[in-house]
């Protein structure tokens, strides 16, 4: 009577779980799934006249391999600004986590609501914001102006042709900027975690507080600059609102392409390629990356 | 930059609009502040419909003729149009309005108009609208529809428009001549132009210090990094070809590759700064760019607050562009579509849209009824971006229209040529 009645209740916890997966599994079916499916089918397609909406799957492999071959440079400078974006924002958002999680004592809570302040504003209008910041006689420039350093700026390649707007620079600068917190708050809260009495214990056994930091408190935190890590570089990588408002016609990163082969040349089924060696070239980096740094805990 | 002109950026970017329509309308978005591209995009659909009862619209797709060459009246009452935004008289912000074109529109004929707003972008509404539907023997709910002229051949072309019901519309005979013997449309039987504009060059002679008078000089040395090009490629590519002695009213695919290699070239050494749409005014006038191709309507609208600005339309010549009206295979109520188009070609009628408006009104006899009415109004009528002489005219070409893969080979260039 009590082994059936424990074999039920295991059966029943077997299957509890799945039902309560059931809501995140049928919404990424319905759309991850369903979307990606059409959008391999799409991108394994023809369409024999650009302004008619027919589709023709062939099943060949053209559209890759034209949008590899077209767009090499735009992909190679999409990756390029988002990992700059990227160790930018680690290099800023680290020691800012840091101090909030260790130092900030009462002010924590302040602090914290500041790093997320900026959020209440739209995007579009923070970067747009950047761009009176950043303009030819804006303050920023002015400032430079008035210090005189425009030549040795102009040398180390600050500034080009006298203006910090429409370079890579700014692009960077802006995908830095508007993805910064991604990158603050899971780190924050990976060191937030870290019980301060394991820095006694270093210190207890004569460990230096650099080597305490090298040891402890780093491999404790890395999981948090994984996850910002993840959080600024897709979404940087994709990301052509800043390079659209801050670059120029040289700095154009792979979003604004995938919208002008949808747009203008209505070409869907190159669009739906570009977007898939996109998705995989990022995937591929991502599980390298997890694989290097060996976070079991965040990809199983 | 004020916030007010930050909103309409966000806003304009968030469309992605391109063209030309913004400047006026900062107070639509009022409230967008705080939200995302997509909700900013979402308030221009807001149609302003006129009529609660939309009873007569769904009632049938069957096209009855009522009389030849009258039109259909099938649809009933109701007359639907999408046009781009900010693109007709308003009383405070309101189309509708008594005294305004549209409620004089209603009374005159008793017919009730949806007037819509949902017109952001060609491509856009390309995409989106005309091509799963129209490409699928579907019909789509306005009467009339407000694309660029390219985009109308292009339509054409597909066959997905209707003929105009011309025996409706008697005042087809104040059409401008330079608009009835287009390749594409001789005649102007599938579309009429609602307003059109100048693509030139606007600078303040005293930021660039020299006066630009070709479109070369936008290259020059001193410009160098300081200039922006518009992202039409129609406008960009004919503005070069015509200083390059070819002539884009024509169809002209080496001319424009020509034209394209010149822009690649130049864009490698740095010397073009930014592709923009209507965006160009902000850094116009706050000198990051000294120089740059705009549109007419535009400048009027700048030269009241920097009343240095100067609009050049170049020896060489310049290139012309129009929106039109069209009226969408199977639309279900071309005779009321033909009496709109015949109301706003009233020459007093049009006169009052181009007060408003400000662009170049395709009607015979608006600059007379102008300068008619004394006072400022008078003075529109001296403009010469408003009503350019007869030389001027001459001067200014409309792009050819191309055939389909011509259009996009062209395009695909152009788009890797614009970089972003």
């Amino acid at each position: 009577m009590a082994a059936a009645d424990d074999t039920k209740s295991l059966r029943r916890a077997r299957f509890a779980p799945y039902g309560l997966l059931s809501p995140g599994l049928i919404w990424l079916a319905l759309f991850f799934l369903v979307p990606l499916t059409t959008l391999i089918r799409l991108s394994l397609s023809e369409k024999p006249n650009a302004f008619l909406p027919e589709y023709n799957f062939t099943g060949s492999t053209a559209n890759f391999t034209n949008a590899i071959g077209d767009n090499t440079d735009v992909l190679g400078r999409s990756f390029l600004y988002a990992a700059a974006a990227t160790v930018a924002a680690i290099l800023i958002g680290y020691p800012l986590a840091y101090f909030v999680a260790f130092r900030a004592g009462k002010y924590r809570t302040i602090l914290l609501g500041l790093v997320i302040l900026p959020f209440y504003t739209s995007f579009l209008i923070r970067t747009l914001a950047w761009k009176s910041l950043l303009a030819d006689e804006g303050p920023v420039l002015r400032f430079f102006a008035s210090l005189k350093v425009d030549s040795v700026l102009e040398a180390v390649g600050v500034m080009q042709n006298g203006r910090v707007l429409n370079t890579s620079l700014a692009v960077i600068g802006g995908l830095t900027y508007n993805f910064l917190a991604f990158m603050i708050l899971p780190i924050y809260v990976s060191l937030e975690k870290i019980d301060v009495r394991l820095l006694d214990a270093a210190q207890d056994l004569y460990s230096s507080p650099r080597a305490a930091f090298r040891r402890v408190v780093l491999p404790l935190s890395l999981p948090g600059v994984f996850a910002g890590t993840l959080l600024v570089f897709i979404p940087a990588a994709g990301d052509f609102v800043n390079a659209e408002l801050l670059g120029g016609p040289n700095n154009a990163m792979i979003g604004s392409k995938v919208k002008d082969l949808l747009l203008n040349q209505s070409d869907y089924p190159s669009a739906a390629a570009l977007s898939l060696v996109f998705m995989v070239l990022i995937t591929t980096g991502v599980l390298l990356y997890a694989r290097v740094l060996g976070t079991d805990e965040l990809v199983g | 930059m004020n916030d007010d002109e930050m909103l309409r950026q966000a806003i304009q970017m968030s469309r992605d609009l391109s063209r030309r329509r913004f400047l006026r309308n900062a107070g639509m978005a009022a409230g967008g502040l705080a939200l995302g591209p997509a909700m900013l995009a979402a308030c221009g659909d807001d149609a302003k419909t006129a009529s609660p009862a939309k009873n007569a619209d769904s009632s049938t797709d069957a096209v009855r003729k009522v009389e030849p060459d009258m039109g259909t009246g099938a649809g009933g009452k109701t007359l639907t149009f999408s046009n781009w935004t900010a693109y007709i008289d308003t009383v405070k912000d309101d189309a509708l309005a008594e005294g305004t074109t549209i409620d004089r529109f209603q009374k005159e004929t008793g017919l009730t108009m949806d007037y819509k707003v949902d017109y952001n972008d060609n491509e856009e509404y390309f995409s989106t609208i005309f091509q799963p539907n129209l490409g699928t023997g579907k019909r789509i709910d306005p009467d009339v529809v407000a694309p660029t002229y390219w985009m109308a051949a292009r339509l054409l072309g597909l066959g997905w428009l209707e003929k105009l019901p011309m025996g409706a519309i008697p005042n087809h005979k104040n059409l401008a001549d330079q608009f009835l013997n287009l390749s594409w449309d001789e005649g102007a039987v599938h579309h009429m132009p609602w307003q059109a504009g100048i693509t030139g060059i606007a600078y303040d002679p005293s930021r660039t210090g020299f006066e630009l008078k070709s479109f070369n000089d936008l290259f020059d040395d001193r410009l160098e990094g300081k200039i922006s090009l518009l992202k039409e490629l129609r406008d960009t590519v004919g503005c070069i070809m015509l200083e390059m002695g070819k002539d884009p009213s024509k169809p002209d695919v080496d001319g424009a590759m020509a034209a394209l290699d010149f822009i690649e070239q130049m864009r490698a050494k740095d010397k073009i700064r930014q592709f923009t749409g209507n965006e160009y005014l902000q850094p116009l006038s706050n000198g990051d760019v000294k120089a740059c191709l705009a549109w007419s309507g535009d400048i009027v609208q700048l030269q009241r607050e920097q009343p240095n600005m100067k609009f050049v339309i170049p020896e060489a010549g310049s290139m012309q562009w129009f929106d039109t009206m069209v009226i969408p295979k199977g639309a279900v109520n071309t005779n009321a579509a033909a009496q709109w188009m015949n109301f706003v070609y009233d020459v007093d009628n049009a006169a009052l849209l181009t007060e408003f408006v400000q662009y170049v009104s395709p009607v015979k006899g608006v600059r007379e009824a102008l300068a008619a009415k004394g006072g400022d109004t008078a003075k529109l009528a001296e403009s010469q971006i408003l009503f350019p002489d007869d030389a001027t005219q001459k001067r200014l070409k409309i792009f050819a229209s191309l055939p389909q893969a011509d259009e996009l080979k062209i395009q695909k260039r152009f788009d890797s040529v614009k970089g972003a």
